[in-house]
């Protein structure tokens, strides 16, 4: 286990909290740590912050955007392209000063990355997918125990349908391959149905993603996965207890992979060794 | 030759006060083959019984224990009547599933910190039950005791959005999800969620 945690800004003691269960797992979360478990602790154990990807920092605009269009449909409120349009601003600028710096280049990408955003918004509104009934429910944070689960499972739905479909917003740059990308989000999307199957009694009818894709001209892309029967369900929650597992035995290690490249936590990772091999070199 | 399956699904369930309610569906369809029975019997199966039980969780009208007795005039919520108050027995009278009295009435469907979070927003802040259950029902299109937890904690957002100064995840003031981690032992925890 990487030892150096001393610049973390949430000065987490892993000695204390490693050894036992977190107190909950959600399906980002065990993604994260199934993807590579030492970024998963530089992340969210050691809380270690780097700046905010452009990519991210536009999504989470379009999310914030999205919401209160949706949260309007369901009050029956504002939902005008320009109310829509002043929350994705609002949003764009309060997460620059919220959440850190953004890894902008210049003042020239910010403005792309703005504009990039703003046109994925008005072509969802624009598009056969907008919500045009009343959701069921918007960003919605279920916390429920699931047999064959070590600790509670956590999700946040972007948008449950009218009829108990939980939708998930995703941007991307690329149009999405609708087999790949059911099978990339299986831990969410089944997730979402575990969660759903506990607290209203019934099975969703589809889970479904629905992709910005922010190419020249945006594009909305909604993929639908019908439910997850019995072996996909076994299968999701053995995923997240294997994360959970491991997080309580405080597994961390490097996983060499394609995604090293573009990894902000490189020279973390080159520091690491085994814990043992640390309290040697200390000694 | 064309094969007719006829399928019929019909639930009752018990409801307080000794009532009952009754919903069922029937369903007529011609089948190509026989080899088609035994699958198609279990989709209408499963597809009658979801649209029995969906529908059926709307409880509607359930008379109150003094329904047909002579009532004194229409009582007002037993929580707001002032203590010791000579009516207060008078007061106790409320209709189960209008919202003026939710002591009565079906099960709660959401979880129990849901209900207690919900009673307590309207503890504190004197709400009128009536309101909430108009709210609930305008949102959902049933009773607060009938949410199910997904549409409790949208209730509870909205009661939160306008009397818990600001404090909730889906006002438009506050619409980003936090970003805490569960995983450094440095998370709160949120008594909003479904237990």
């Amino acid at each position: 286990m990487i030892a150096d945690i001393s610049q973390a800004p949430c000065a987490a003691s892993p000695k204390r909290w490693s050894c036992t269960l977190p107190e909950h797992i959600s399906p980002s979360a065990a993604k994260s740590y199934l993807g590579c478990s030492l970024k998963f602790y530089f992340e969210r154990v050691a809380c270690i912050r780097k700046n905010t990807p452009v990519a991210l920092h536009v999504g989470k605009a379009v999310h914030a955007a999205l919401q209160v269009f949706h949260l309007a449909r369901w009050r029956a409120g504002d939902d005008s392209p320009g109310a829509v349009a002043a929350a994705y601003e609002k949003s764009f600028t309060d997460l620059e000063t919220d959440e850190g710096p953004v890894n902008y280049d210049d003042e020239a990408e910010r403005e792309k990355a703005r504009v990039d955003g703003l046109r994925v918004v008005a072509a969802y509104l624009d598009s056969p997918e907008a919500m045009k009934g009343k959701p069921r429910a918007v960003e919605v944070l279920l916390k429920e125990n699931i047999p064959g689960l070590s600790v509670p499972l956590t999700g946040a739905m972007d948008l449950v349908e009218g009829n108990f479909t939980p939708v998930d917003f995703k941007s991307a740059a690329a149009k999405p391959d609708p087999g790949n990308a059911a099978f990339d989000h299986e831990i969410q999307l089944v997730s979402y149905q575990l969660l759903m199957e506990i607290a209203t009694g019934q099975v969703p009818p589809s889970l479904d993603l629905v992709f910005l894709v922010k190419t020249k001209t945006p594009q909305v892309i909604r993929v639908s996965s019908p439910p997850a029967n019995e072996h996909r369900k076994r299968r999701v929650i053995a995923l997240l207890e294997t994360a959970v597992q491991g997080i309580a035995r405080a597994c961390y290690h490097p996983q060499p992979a394609m995604q090293c490249s573009w990894c902000q936590y490189k020279n973390e990772c080159m520091a690491w060794l085994p814990a043992r091999q640390l309290e040697r070199r200390a000694a | 030759m064309a094969i007719k399956l006829i399928a019929n699904y019909s639930k009752r369930l018990g409801l307080p006060g000794y009532s009952s309610h009754q919903f069922s569906v029937s369903l007529e369809t011609e089948l190509a083959a026989t080899n088609d029975i035994a699958g198609e019997s279990q989709r209408l199966y499963q597809l009658l019984q979801t649209n029995v039980d969906e529908q059926i969780q709307t409880v509607g009208f359930v008379p109150p224990s003094t329904y047909g007795m002579d009532m004194p005039e229409e009582t007002h919520d037993a929580n707001h009547a002032p203590n010791g108050s000579a009516n207060n027995s008078a007061n106790t009278h409320g209709i189960a599933g209008n919202g003026s009295n939710w002591q009565r009435g079906p099960a709660w469907k959401c979880s129990d910190k849901q209900k207690d979070l919900i009673l307590k927003l309207v503890d504190e802040h004197q709400l009128d039950k009536s309101d909430v259950e108009a709210l609930a029902i305008d949102r959902f299109g049933k009773g607060v005791r009938i949410l199910n937890k997904i549409e409790a904690s949208g209730l509870i957002d909205e009661l939160l959005d306008t009397h818990g100064n600001g404090n909730s995840h889906g006002s438009q003031g506050n619409t980003r999800r936090r970003n805490g981690s569960a995983y450094n032992g440095a998370n709160g925890t949120n008594e909003r969620r479904a237990a």
